[in-house]
């Protein structure tokens, strides 16, 4: 990328900069995120649904399930288990720095009430 | 589940907040035709300001204007001012639906189902002259709408059953996500009002007259063969995918509105 304004090395003006890792802006961000996501759910035990890709789901000893619906960070975990849910997003929460709010109210911008 | 704030908020901006109601999204029967002149700049970002807010309504929880959006969207790139007046009447429609949302009942015990339509070589716009026929369905889970389509299709058809048709075998993967998804569906029932393309889905031995359509639309073929999607026809005054195809007039809308699981919902 070019040198970003301010912080242009004094007699190096016309170098451009590699970069080693991506960062936020990209056209390849998302994707980049995409396969971060991916991978550390897989870690978790989840898998991505071949009929929708923002759909995870990780399927217990007993065949219950826990699914996971992603939108970029957003995410909704649910499942017929209550506390397997909780401790499958305990675990992601113990990866990722996010926010539990609860039983789901709003989800990109479209209310839900229960 | 509803968009109400966001609604509030785009009939705020476009200062619709207390204007008068209309009772469909489009005047019935209205067939917009593409501008031949050249559009202000002005005039066009405000189309798309508008058209792109209605999208994402069109999109999460309103089902009910999928068909008005997506024919009012074909002219975002060049759009009369005769088109914004248009797309203003959805915002009529919209004033009268504040509190409305999509109204799901676990306890009904519906399990998914699906409708579909398509009308014939409907399309009269610049974009379009090939005449393509524009197609809608829905699924529907636990009594509303859970996922809804109002498209021109991407082939030309060249009769009537075949658009039905096209439509039909585009349902049919809906069955694998609810596999995928551990729920135990033998099979999705899926209307149709087209009683030709049914018949001909459901006899592959009477495709020697309808070889010119694409292979993957013979999809359908083998979803009802073995036995994943069952096929059922209905008649049009009943079947609530119509509205996705054309400009319905008041009293079917109404009908095929609350069809779709759309209920008036009063805030609590």
């Amino acid at each position: 990328m070019e040198q970003p304004i301010d912080f242009v090395s004094k007699g190096k003006e016309c170098k451009v900069l590699q970069l080693k890792r991506a960062i936020y802006g990209l056209k390849q961000a998302a994707h980049i995120w995409w396969k971060e996501l991916d991978q550390s759910l897989k870690e978790l035990g989840f898998t991505c649904l071949y009929a929708d890709a923002g759909i995870f789901v990780a399927k217990h000893s007993d065949r219950t399930l826990v699914i996971m619906l992603a939108y970029v960070d957003d995410i909704i975990v649910t499942g017929p288990n209550t506390s397997l849910v909780a401790s499958k997003k305990k675990l992601f929460m113990d990866k990722w720095e996010c926010h539990d709010l609860g039983e789901c109210k709003e989800f990109l911008r479209m209310r839900i009430d229960k | 589940m509803d968009q109400i704030p966001y609604l509030e908020r785009i009939l705020k901006c476009f200062g619709m907040t207390n204007a008068k109601v209309a009772t469909t999204p489009l005047p019935t029967g209205y067939k917009p035709e593409s501008f031949e002149g050249t559009t202000t700049s002005n005039l066009r970002s405000q189309y798309q300001s508008v058209i792109g807010s209605l999208l994402y309504l069109m999109l999460g929880t309103q089902p009910d204007i999928a068909f008005a959006v997506t024919q009012m969207a074909k002219f975002a790139a060049n759009p009369s001012s005769e088109h914004l007046n248009k797309a203003m009447y959805i915002m009529h429609y919209l004033v009268g639906t504040c509190n409305y949302a999509l109204v799901y009942d676990s306890s009904s015990n519906t399990g998914i189902y699906a409708y579909c339509d398509s009308s014939y070589r409907d399309d009269r716009t610049e974009l379009d002259r090939k005449c393509r026929s524009t197609q809608g369905y829905y699924f529907s889970f636990a009594s509303a709408c859970v996922k809804w389509h109002s498209k021109m299709q991407a082939l030309v058809s060249t009769s009537s059953t075949m658009a039905e048709y096209m439509a039909l075998s585009d349902c049919a993967w809906y069955k694998i996500l609810f596999k995928e998804l551990g729920l135990p569906i033998s099979h999705v029932p899926l209307y149709g009002d087209s009683r030709g393309a049914i018949f001909n889905a459901q006899n592959p031995v009477t495709q020697k007259g309808i070889k010119h359509v694409k292979i993957h639309y013979h999809y359908i073929c083998e979803q009802v063969e073995n036995g994943t999607v069952k096929l059922y026809a209905v008649p049009t005054a009943d079947n609530p995918a119509d509205m996705f195809t054309k400009n319905l007039g008041p009293i079917l809308f109404l009908k095929h509105r609350k069809a779709l699981g759309l209920e008036f919902y009063p805030p609590s």
